[in-house]
């Protein structure tokens, strides 16, 4: 995000509008990072107000360093998920997802094969480890690099592409075992 | 088999969250105050004033200390041999008071039961044999005492 420095120094001294152009920026990431995780669209919603506020009301304890702002809403991100199941203990119930979630420029035509492709990925990287898929939304999704997953999840890079391999590898059986079977 | 995956991946990115949920969500967040950061810097404190404060205290107490009592080290507060022996003291008194009230105690009982005592006699038996013990019927009377006597009880 260009002059994102500056919008987090005005956030920082307690510039809300500042704040509201950072939250504009990484609500979307957010929100789809916990929706793929929690599966439930109000949990979802739920989180990703809460990990906002969170960050907003401790953005003075944020220090670049090398370190970019959206691994650290992410990592806001995944401490949330692990609370909500920590407290929640319940299994992921598995949505489709609405069509007023799926962006508005998709085709017409397309709308209904979208929405089963994109229920049929959510799917598989529902039934993924933790690990696994906070990697794979991360970097397929949401384009980090791996530098930025790593500072997020807390792990060295090569720990990402070795759980990374493991995701792809995972998916790749997980696809292969809903493929139905030729006659 | 790869490149189909990811771009089945990628499709995620349309998931976008609801317009109304994030307009509600950044109203409530920004109308929130930030908590206040933790300011170390002591000169920017507002409780600046109790630091020259309490350093005033202490140097009268510390004064008052030095003058009234010359060296601080005869202090019997501060000297655990003069503590020791109070407290010895203490218990010593105790010890005594403990004694004392013993034999008052028995001395009541001794004239309680005098008091008490129905039968017709003048004097404790107790107190005749221990007189008795110190007569000496050998010495000669002195006869004005005697005289006196015998006006009196007859």
């Amino acid at each position: 995000m260009k002059d994102e420095d500056l919008f987090i120094k005005k956030a920082k001294r307690g510039d809300e509008k500042a704040f509201g152009v950072l939250y504009d920026e990484y609500i979307p990431r957010i929100y789809r990072f916990i929706l793929l995780k929690v599966s439930r669209k109000q949990d979802a919603e739920d989180l990703t107000h809460q990990v906002f506020l969170n960050a907003w009301q401790n953005i003075n304890r944020y220090e670049f360093r090398g370190f970019p702002f959206s691994s650290w809403l992410y990592r806001i991100a995944v401490n949330a998920v692990i609370d909500f199941y920590r407290t929640n203990k319940h299994e992921q119930r598995l949505e489709t997802t609405p069509e007023e979630d799926l962006s508005e420029t998709s085709e017409l035509n397309d709308t209904v094969d979208h929405v089963l492709d994109i229920t049929a990925v959510k799917t598989a990287v529902a039934k993924l480890e933790p690990d696994q898929q906070n990697v794979i939304i991360m970097k397929f999704v949401d384009d980090l690099s791996n530098k930025e997953v790593a500072q997020a999840l807390e792990k060295t890079e090569g720990a990402i592409r070795v759980i990374q391999h493991r995701a792809l590898k995972q998916l790749r059986a997980i696809f292969n075992d809903n493929k139905p079977k030729e006659a | 088999m790869d490149n189909n995956l990811i771009q089945n991946l990628k499709k995620l990115k349309n998931i976008n969250p609801n317009h109304d949920f994030v307009r509600t969500s950044r109203i409530s967040i920004l109308e929130i105050k930030q908590k206040p950061a933790l300011n170390l810097n002591i000169w920017q404190s507002p409780f600046i004033w109790l630091v020259p404060a309490m350093f005033a205290v202490l140097l009268i107490v510390v004064f008052n200390l030095t003058e009234n009592k010359g060296d601080l080290s005869s202090l019997s507060a501060l000297n655990s041999n003069h503590i020791l022996q109070e407290y010895n003291l203490g218990i010593n008194i105790q010890l005594k008071e403990i004694s004392y009230d013993q034999k008052v105690n028995q001395t009541i009982a001794s004239a309680l039961s005098e008091i008490s005592d129905t039968k017709i006699q003048h004097l404790n038996r107790d107190i005749l044999t221990s007189e008795e013990e110190g007569f000496d019927l050998t010495e000669p009377t002195d006869q004005n005492i005697d005289a006196l006597l015998n006006k009196v009880i007859f």
